[in-house]
């Protein structure tokens, strides 16, 4: 027997690829990604429930366990140690900004801003909105029926946000990712078009067809319900504030281009609130302008023997 | 990379035709703006008219390169001997004239990426940027005042 320590097997990387799924709130049901699809993952077309974000920049794994340990005997020998603490955090930078990217890049809820009416209220993170146009029976999450009566309020690259109307219910709301937190005594009497203003069902259109509304790529939730409804969204808006935290399952694929591949996957990353954004130059007075993320890793338990862990690394060696 | 040539070149030459329309070469009515490696002229062979000289790559920082941000150096040159009629004692602001129309054709600092090689030509993905215009020292020989400019062209490539 011997350790394998041939020179194939040292990982040569040149990016980090994110992807993230949604949790499941209520119970902390993350999305579970089976370590030996590692091996044949796609980077560039991710299996669902996996929705790619580009890759990112300084990415960067930090561990902030805290450990002590039991001494014994007059010399103090060290015979054991204990965990005081378990706690991980990861930060990067998105190049690319998106819907997705900046609300994993914002501590709290991430707003849609609707198409507003000509007098209505204002509100910082959106006014009065435009009404919602009806989904009707028949669409799934890459082609949308509505009314032709309304298809001439959409024009290709249009944003649009696709849910259900709020219905004065509490607790976590939104198709697929949850988008906010109701609590049940805060008094507050919401608007019908509060969950798209907070939804991720976004999707942005090619074209529009008499009442056939196709997008550019499907909706995060899947085939949306017949009684959900659709409004167009002008941009993104977050704020400092509140109690509510994003909370993603998200891999992190490091592109090898030798040595096998690697993978971390983090069963539930929540948003820490720190948005920032940094600059990057590139020639001149040209600088990018990145997105920084921080995130906590939560636990998840491993039904494999219980352990409650918060990420887990996954090695493929090159078969040659 | 011929799309980021032709782009930058139509873009300056439209916006030439459209902001001095008396800047042209002879009789010809073409913009008075030439690319050197199409023509295959010596450098700035003829007065009051731009010539393009594409030169080299530009080194870009890690992080910009590995986001797919490319840049090509390029180099503007034009000369003047000014009028007839004041015996070329007016090569000077001959030369501030250019030197500003240069300047007006330049912003802003950004046009759509084209692909010229179709008719019409098609829109490819992302925006062409350059860099401000640095405007060398004139150089002055046998009654005519020669400069160059240099600037960069920026593209991102699809990732």
């Amino acid at each position: 027997m011997s350790l394998d320590l041939a020179i194939p097997n040292q990982p040569v990387s040149i990016a980090v690829h994110a992807f993230v799924a949604p949790v499941n709130r209520d119970p902390g049901q993350p999305t579970v990604f089976e370590a030996s699809q590692a091996a044949s993952f796609d980077l560039a077309n991710p299996p669902a429930p996996w929705i790619g974000l580009g890759p990112v920049e300084a990415f960067r794994r930090t561990a902030v366990d805290e450990s002590t340990s039991v001494q014994s005997g007059t010399d103090a020998a060290v015979v054991a140690q204990f965990r005081k603490k378990l706690e991980a955090h990861v930060s990067f930078a998105f190049r690319r900004w998106g819907k997705l990217q900046l609300a994993m890049a914002t501590g709290g809820t991430h707003w849609n801003v609707l198409a507003t009416k000509a007098d209505g209220n204002v509100r910082p993170t959106g006014g009065e909105a435009m009404p919602a146009i009806p989904i009707l029976s028949g669409s799934t999450a890459m082609s949308l029926q509505i009314d032709p009566q309304f298809a001439a309020e959409l024009s290709p690259g249009d944003v649009v946000a696709v849910d259900l109307d709020y219905l004065q219910q509490f607790g976590y709301i939104g198709l697929g990712f949850p988008g906010a937190y109701v609590a049940n005594d805060d008094g507050i009497s919401r608007q019908a078009d509060f969950v798209r203003r907070v939804t991720f069902n976004v999707g942005k259109v090619a074209s529009v067809a008499g009442g056939t509304v196709t997008l550019e790529n499907p909706l995060t939730a899947g085939d949306p319900p017949a009684s959900s409804g659709l409004q167009k969204v002008i941009g993104f808006t977050d704020r400092e504030g509140g109690a509510f935290r994003q909370e993603w399952s998200a891999l992190f694929f490091e592109e090898t281009v030798s040595g096998g591949r690697v993978c971390y996957y983090y069963p539930r990353l929540q948003s820490l609130p720190q948005a920032a954004e940094k600059k990057s130059p590139i020639l001149g007075d040209y600088q990018a302008m990145l997105l920084e993320a921080h995130l906590l890793a939560l636990p998840a338990a491993d039904p494999q023997d219980g352990v409650s862990a918060l990420w887990f690394r996954t090695y493929i060696p090159p078969k040659r | 990379m011929q799309a980021v040539k032709d782009s930058f070149y139509m873009a300056l030459r439209q916006r030439l035709a459209q902001s001095y329309p008396t800047r042209i070469m002879g009789d010809t009515k073409q913009p008075a703006l030439i690319v050197c490696e199409n023509v295959c002229e010596p450098w700035i062979p003829a007065n009051d008219a731009f010539y393009i000289r594409w030169t080299s790559d530009q080194k870009l920082p890690v992080d910009a390169s590995a986001a797919g941000w490319r840049a090509l150096e390029c180099e503007i040159g034009y000369s003047t001997a000014g009028t007839e009629s004041a015996n070329g004692e007016d090569r000077g602001r001959a030369l501030a004239e250019l030197d500003a129309e240069l300047q007006a054709i330049l912003a802003p600092r950004q046009t759509a990426f084209l692909d010229y090689s179709q008719d019409p030509p098609a829109t490819l993905s992302g925006t062409l940027l350059w860099t401000r215009s640095v405007l060398n020292d004139p150089k002055d020989s046998g009654g005519v005042i020669q400069r160059t400019a240099r600037l960069s062209v920026l593209w991102q490539e699809a990732q």
